[in-house]
């Protein structure tokens, strides 16, 4: 399709410059998994010290920059981009399209991640260490006089940059599915998968230009002053911040549940359960996403609680509906049970713990005690690390076929799926406990009557390690050993299983198959008579 | 739903209405300008998107847009990767980053802007080799 | 001033009884559902997979369902929030309440004394029992938060500006702590502070002492 005479390149040029949309996805996910890798080094530095009360491994200055960097590295350096890339290398196979819209735009996308990262983990060799106002950086605290150096400035501009980054990301996803659909390819025939996906960028167009502007303001604050200093100052902050921080924990969410949607379908060899409404609640869940930013701030007493509050709660309704399609799906199937449904299954029961203590915490009432403490870390790792991650997992085993033509090993696969659900339900349900009996977050010493709950923990996260370790080992035993994958091995219901295994450059070279609903594969391997027109 | 400007105009009517309740029920002028805000960004896309569309269907009745040929390698994103964190940290550091940056910056755009000239001529040879007998 | 308008342990423990049921009970159904789905459809049963309609009415119906289950919900919270929320007409007693990195200071106005720690002593916040306590609370720096997990509440204490709230404290004779909860820099884990509820009676006679310790 190219018809530019293309520079016949190097693996060089081919490793950094590429254009190809599923090339850069690789790279991005690459860069986001190499920043997971450093923020979980982070993490089990945190559980180590909270072993015990008192200061053991690090001090307190210290042990603020260690939590900070975990959160910051998480959300913004890995979740994040991972989330964004798997859409930039699916849509556009799922959508029948040969390219990406806006190919440089993505690569300059993986770029800037790579450069914001760096922007930001360089703090660490500065004089007063990297940001360590958490990943909120909340104002005045961290203003030029209460955080000064330059490591807070690189913190700064390593958000920015990542947010860029997601921007671009998104911007390629959405034009996309605006502009590459393949002939036949209607809105309501995009997959499940590509349906989360569009929303996601939505939320990330609304949020992310407001989080960039926080941050300038922060900057010229710092530089200047005079930004944040009245009295409205501080509260301001937190609502430019937060109208982003909402929307950016379900932009951690969407293409997740997405995936998972794809894979308890394929691996329940049925169409996925109620499509219109998922669409629907989709729809819904991104509106009201985007409309609850201020419950973050009930305990300021600053913010108009019961709107926030009704707005919360009401997001029991999407949420309700996307559940009930993800287990109609299961519903009359014929399921297998392997490792990619392990993971999705773990990650439903997983994520509804985070989503009912999210019901929980959207009560002002209740918030105003749980609020700050660990009962907060508990719920959103539920829902991101238990939730997310899971879902991750799922959609890894799920597509790691397509995208390298070979298998995954099934042992180190239950392997890495046991020690992972031990060591997430180890290491965050015992929070919900100490946070609720009076522990606050972002503390290096606590009250020896907490003792007891966080060595639980910390042994939890002593088995996530080992899961991790498991995964790495099966991502490198499988690639030393090649077990050859077809182009389709699981009977999959989405344009992406109808090209080789990995796809070719410009990803399909056979024409495509009739597009008469959102699962093509599965419309043209049933019977006529049973073929629906949707 | 064939237009890709549905699920947009959806969402920026769905968050038009939060912003409206908003507006009523809150005495705070900021959360309200911007849900507002937001609702308006998108609307404003969803209408670009629709008349996109409008005209992409004129143009071809169906679906399938002619593609434009993306070189398989850009160096020039190359130089605008760099540019942009080199200007940006140089906001702090010193005008020389700045400076550094944005030279490097008129390179990369140079570069783009050739690389999309080559693609635009690469499409009319197309275009007139499909007109040929 | 005897009669304690404002409960928010109360409020808290009830409010949260009810939502925790509701949590335990849904997360009862998914789970077991999720458990009978994957025995009765797992492959190799009897039954060809489905491939035939959807009630379309389902998803309504389900959403009316949990637009109910959020009506009770939002009632509930709604009530409580605006218990909690109430300030008497005239409270029993008034707290000035000053956050600073990394220490509280408790000023009473009505009777001329404070309470201030110092680096190795958190400071105590005297209350009487069965009392309206109004507290008025700002920071010196940057944003910290006044938490008792006794009472179930906190607030946040934001620089430049003032915030009331009424607390009540139930029994007697007790020490419980205080925490901050909003991360404020260095020494944040240790900004604790400690709660000492007396009788009326004894708080009198403590404020007496107080007064005459003053210099």
């Amino acid at each position: 399709m190219s018809t530019i005479a293309a520079p016949r390149g190097g693996s060089l040029m081919a490793t950094v410059a590429s254009t190809d949309h599923k090339r850069v996805a690789l790279r991005v996910m690459a860069t986001a998994l190499l920043f997971f890798l450093a923020g979980g080094v982070l993490a089990l530095l945190i559980r180590a010290e909270l072993f015990s009360p008192g200061y053991q491994l690090v001090g307190q200055d210290r042990y603020n920059e260690i939590f900070s960097m975990h959160g910051s590295t998480m959300i913004y350096l890995f979740v994040v981009p991972l989330a964004l890339a798997i859409g930039v290398y699916f849509v556009p196979l799922q959508v029948g399209a040969a390219e990406i819209a806006l190919p440089r735009l993505a690569l300059l996308g993986w770029w800037l991640l790579v450069g914001g990262g760096l922007t930001m983990w360089m703090g660490w060799f500065t004089q007063n260490g990297p940001g360590d106002t958490g990943w909120t950086a909340f104002d005045p605290l961290s203003d030029a006089a209460n955080s000064p150096g330059d490591g807070m400035y690189l913190w700064i501009f390593g958000v920015m940059l990542a947010t860029v980054s997601g921007l671009l990301l998104a911007a390629c996803v959405l034009g996309t599915v605006v502009r590459r659909r393949a002939p036949g390819m209607t809105m309501l025939r995009l997959s499940v998968f590509t349906w989360s996906m569009l929303v996601t960028c939505l939320l990330v167009i609304v949020g992310f230009p407001v989080l960039l502007v926080a941050m300038s303001l922060l900057f010229v604050e710092r530089q200047f002053g005079g930004v944040f200093d009245g009295s409205g100052g501080p509260i301001n902050y937190q609502n430019l911040f937060w109208f982003y921080g909402h929307p950016v924990v379900y932009v951690m969410f969407f293409p997740f549940v997405g995936a998972v949607g794809e894979v308890i379908a394929t691996f329940s060899r049925r169409r996925f359960f109620g499509y219109r409404a998922h669409v629907g609640a989709l729809l819904l869940f991104t509106a009201l996403s985007t409309s609850v930013w201020a419950h973050h701030m009930f305990a300021t007493g600053q913010v108009t609680v019961k709107y926030f509050s009704l707005m919360s709660t009401a997001l029991i309704i999407p949420g309700g509906i996307e559940y009930l399609d993800l287990l109609g799906t299961m519903w009359r199937g014929r399921i297998r049970f392997g490792v990619p449904m392990a993971f999705a299954v773990g990650f439903i029961l997983q994520f509804l713990i985070g989503g009912l203590s999210g019901v929980y915490i959207g009560s002002p009432p209740l918030d105003y005690h749980v609020h700050d403490s660990y009962f907060i870390v508990a719920h959103f790792h539920y829902t991101l690390f238990a939730g997310s991650l899971f879902a991750f997992f799922a959609a890894f085993y799920y597509w790691w076929p397509k995208v390298t033509g070979c298998f995954l090993r099934t042992g180190l696969g239950w392997m890495h799926f046991a020690l992972l659900t031990i060591g997430a339900n180890l290491t965050f349900f015992p929070m919900f406990f100490f946070g609720y009996d009076g522990m606050p977050r972002r503390v290096a010493d606590y009250s020896s009557q907490f003792t007891d709950l966080n060595r639980a923990s910390s042994i939890g996260a002593a088995f996530i390690a080992l899961a991790v370790l498991a995964w790495i080992a099966n991502v490198v035993v499988s690639l030393a050993r090649r077990e050859p994958a077809p182009s389709d091995p699981w009977e999959g219901h989405t344009l992406e299983w109808a090209t080789s295994s990995p796809p070719p450059r410009h990803n399909f070279s056979d024409p495509l198959p009739p597009i008469r609903s959102f699962a093509p594969l599965l419309d043209a391997r049933q019977p006529a008579s049973e073929e629906r027109a949707r | 739903m064939s237009s890709s400007a549905v699920p947009l105009a959806c969402y920026a009517v769905l968050i038009g209405i939060t912003a409206a309740v908003l507006w009523v029920w809150s005495p705070y002028v900021l959360p309200s300008a911007l849900l507002t805000g937001g609702a308006a960004a998108i609307a404003v896309i969803a209408l670009a998107v629709a008349v996109r569309d409008r005209r992409a269907e004129a143009k071809a009745p169906g679906p399938g847009a002619a593609e434009r040929p993306v070189p398989d390698y850009s160096v020039s994103i190359l130089a605008l990767a760099y540019a942009l964190p080199t200007m940006l940290v140089g906001a702090y550091l010193g005008l020389y980053l700045i400076l550094i940056g944005g030279g490097v910056l008129l390179l990369g755009l140079g570069g783009l802007i050739r690389e999309w000239r080559a693609e635009r001529r690469a499409v009319r040879r197309a275009e007139e080799n499909a007109d040929a007998p | 001033m005897l009669v304690a308008l404002v409960d928010t342990r109360k409020d808290f423990e009830d409010l949260s009884s009810t939502y925790l049921l509701v949590a335990i009970a849904v997360f009862a159904v998914v789970a077991l559902g999720c458990l009978f789905l994957l025995l009765r459809f797992r492959a190799g049963r009897r039954g060809s997979p489905s491939s035939g309609e959807e009630p379309g009415w389902l998803p309504f119906a389900y959403a009316g369902f949990l637009a109910a289950v959020i009506v009770v919900l939002l009632v509930l919270t709604f009530s409580a929030q605006d218990r909690i929320s109430a300030k008497a007409d005239r409270p029993g007693l008034r707290v000035d309440v000053t956050a600073a990195k990394w220490n509280w200071r408790f000023d009473y106005p009505a009777q001329g004394i404070s309470q201030i720690g110092g680096d190795t002593r958190p400071t105590v916040l005297v209350v009487p029992s069965h009392t309206d306590v109004r507290f008025r609370m700002t920071s010196i720096d940057v944003i910290h938060s006044f938490w008792i997990p006794h009472v179930r509440f906190k607030r946040d204490a934001f620089p430049k500006r003032y915030t009331e709230f009424d607390l009540s404290f139930s029994g007697t004779g007790y020490h419980t702590a205080g925490r901050c909860a909003e991360f404020c820099g260095l020494k944040h884990d240790q900004m604790t502070f400690n709660v000492e509820v007396m009788s009326p009676a004894d708080f009198r006679a403590w404020v007496a002492r107080k007064r005459s310790e003053a210099p």
